[in-house]
């Protein structure tokens, strides 16, 4: 059964919309497109009820456009918007208590007060003898308003609002299921990495790491440095300094991100022992994808993954 | 699959933490438990607001299985006499209640009656009351509390195949609580504890630091100051711009010897005043409860574990004093975690903390 969708993707200062087909075995891409926000999403603007207006117009304009539908829209957002932790629990611990565990945890790093969040318990996975993990996820509830608001004013029906790395994750996991161990998904977004840590049973880790410490953005940091400190960051991920310990055992390296350059691949290739490969829809995928966009290629998905990805 | 849609998923409801601020300041006993009253059982009520409901079955199964057997025979001569003497006073009663049976024959059936309807109406009406009053009432405890709290016994004959246990048990209580002791009294200078975890079988540090360099110094002088156990830094995590957490972790194997408890010493504890008991020790050492909880029941052949956590806030010393005297009094139970971190989850002082504790209670069947 085809399930036509259409997804919004919301970057720092830009937004990708794919107008997507979706059935058993395709994925039909019939419109993608990527345009620059007026304004950029941050804490500042997230306060602004004009930025909202601002962002809406630019929705409008984008809809006008492309004749992309209102109905059902689906939208994602910055993972770095939102808290994401691993909690280990002892087994002995039944679910009804689980709740002040995850506010203790959660309370040592979120820097705002706990009731301007909203918490969610996404997977359970018995991680070893006597040792629960449940994956937590705390969103300020402005950035939830945030985005609910935005569709409202362009006159958008929202069908579901999601962090991108899940959605990011989950169509690896459809596209690749036969995939072994860790599999490290790196998005190259404006200001640093999207890094999440994923294995075919389940969601391991989700990170975000800026460029430098000064928070350039990509175009302003040298390209050299970048490319040729791939493989520190490799470690930094899997062994963080000061650690005895490895925190991850990654088998394989995936990029996506409308700032990365398929020209890089090579570069840090060279770099890394493990297999690296950019996130298309390839021949061992388990859908096969088809194009309608004459400004699409099969080669260049992987800058337009978060939109796609929110089609399961 | 960890996707959500945050437009139709329900958040979670957390605990209200103003909740934990205000009892800070409050006796846990003197301003919960009511006033008693004469030919009242209060000792349900005083209980209700910090401790779990049991599950019936297990309550009612464990009422057969009291440690207290001994308190059904009279203790001293004098309570002898005294129990001879109320049984004279009830045969003479019986014999004169029988020599009138037959004049009064017609007011005892009506009286019976109006007895037997009173009867039937008080239980239309106990069934008739809400589910959950029902089941709460199968857990209140049938003793009066101060007994409850003061009872030292000695154990029954079939708790005598739990004493390898008890001694077990001690071992390895004592052993967490001496490297409790030891890691915050004998804390490096070079960072502040912020959470600290203890297992039978491991010691994980949580510590607050300005910078990795900090995190490093401290972990050389954790080595220096501990050199048998093997720390590790496991993880690190920003806090904010300027602070950043890192945990320590080491395995540890508890000895394997110990000196057996004297029996007669041990205070018995049954799922019916184990929450009395718990919560007495708290008061002998100012430890506030914020909540004691019943979780997983696992049956063995002879003997059954049952798993409770606790939530407690207090001064250090307070908490560690608590956490001695339980160990000591208390081999029945083995302490599977416990953690220490302070109200603010900054660092660690002498001042308010709180801890966690997850125990499993082991009882004969």
């Amino acid at each position: 059964m085809n399930k036509q969708i259409n997804s919004v993707s919301f970057h720092e200062d830009f937004v990708q919309w794919a107008d997507v087909i979706l059935d058993e075995s395709n994925i039909v891409i019939r419109r993608a497109v990527s345009d620059s926000l007026p304004l950029i999403i941050d804490h500042k603007s997230l306060n602004q009820t004009e930025s909202i207006n601002q962002i809406s117009k630019k929705l409008v304009t984008l809809i006008e456009q492309n004749s992309f539908s209102k109905e059902k829209v689906r939208f994602t957002f910055p993972s770095k918007f939102s808290l994401i932790k691993k909690i280990a629990l002892d087994s002995t611990i039944s679910s009804e208590n689980y709740n002040e565990f995850i506010f203790f945890e959660l309370e040592k790093i979120w820097e705002e007060p706990s009731e301007n969040y909203q918490i969610y318990q996404l997977e359970k996975v018995e991680a070893s003898e006597g040792l629960t993990e449940i994956l937590i996820l705390a969103v300020r509830k402005k950035v939830i308003q945030y985005f609910q608001d935005i569709a409202e004013f362009s006159g958008l029906e929202l069908d579901v609002l999601t962090p991108s790395c899940f959605t990011v994750d989950e169509l690896y996991r459809q596209l690749y299921p036969d995939a072994k161990g860790q599999t490290l998904i790196i998005g190259w977004q404006r200001r640093g990495y999207d890094i999440i840590i994923s294995t075919p049973e389940q969601f391991i880790h989700y990170d975000f790491k800026p460029y430098n410490t000064d928070l350039n953005t990509i175009e302003q940091i040298d390209e050299e440095y970048l490319l040729s400190s791939f493989d520190l960051l490799l470690d930094e991920i899997q062994s963080p300094p000061v650690l005895d310990r490895s925190l991850f055992n990654i088998k394989t390296i995936v990029f996506y991100g409308y700032h990365f350059k398929a020209e890089w691949l090579d570069i840090i290739q060279a770099q890394v022992q493990l297999p690296i490969k950019l996130f298309n829809v390839d021949t061992n995928s388990a859908f096969q994808l088809k194009i309608q966009d004459a400004l699409l290629s099969a080669e260049n998905i992987f800058q337009f993954v978060e939109p796609i990805s929110n089609i399961f | 699959m960890a996707k959500i849609n945050l437009k139709t998923a329900n958040p979670l409801t957390l605990i209200d933490t103003s909740k934990t601020e205000k009892l800070e300041e409050e006796p846990f006993v003197s301003k919960k438990l009511p006033e008693r009253k004469e030919n009242i059982d209060l000792s349900f009520t005083s209980t209700e607001s910090f401790f779990d409901k049991a599950e019936p079955q297990t309550e009612a199964k464990d009422s057969n299985e009291s440690f207290l057997i001994e308190e059904e025979q009279p203790e001293t001569e004098e309570e002898e006499t005294l129990q001879r003497g109320t049984y004279a006073v009830q045969e003479d009663e019986f014999n004169i209640f029988k020599s009138t049976l037959s004049v009064k024959k017609p007011f005892f059936i009506f009286g019976s009656i109006v007895l037997l309807l009173l009867l039937i109406i008080f239980i239309v009406y106990q069934l008739t009351k809400s589910g959950e009053e029902v089941a709460t009432t199968k857990e209140l405890p049938k003793q009066p509390l101060s007994t409850q709290l003061s009872e030292t016994q000695t154990i029954k004959s079939k708790e005598v195949v739990l004493l390898p246990i008890y001694q077990q048990n001690l071992n390895s209580n004592r052993f967490l609580k001496n490297n409790l002791q030891n890691f915050i009294n004998q804390k490096p200078g070079s960072a502040d504890f912020s959470l600290i975890v203890m297992t039978p079988t491991d010691i994980n540090l949580t510590i607050l630091a300005d910078s990795r360099d900090q995190i490093a110094r401290f972990h050389m002088d954790l080595k220096k100051a501990f050199p048998s156990f093997g720390f590790r830094i496991i993880a690190v995590q920003p806090k904010s711009n300027k602070k950043i957490y890192a945990d320590l972790s080491a395995r540890v194997n508890p000895p394997k010897t110990v000196a057996p408890k004297p029996v007669s010493e041990i205070k018995a504890l049954t799922t019916k005043n184990i929450a009395n008991e718990f919560q007495s020790v708290a008061k002998k050492y100012g430890v506030q409860i914020q909540y004691f909880k019943k979780g997983n029941i696992t049956n063995r052949i002879t003997y059954s574990e049952t798993v409770y956590y606790a939530y407690l806030n207090g001064r250090k010393e307070n908490l560690l004093n608590f956490i001695g005297n339980l160990v000591e009094s208390f081999p029945m139970i083995k302490i599977n975690k416990f953690s220490i971190y302070p109200y603010n989850l900054e660092i660690i002082t002498d001042n308010n903390l709180s801890t966690r504790l997850i125990f499993t209670y082991y009882s004969a069947k």
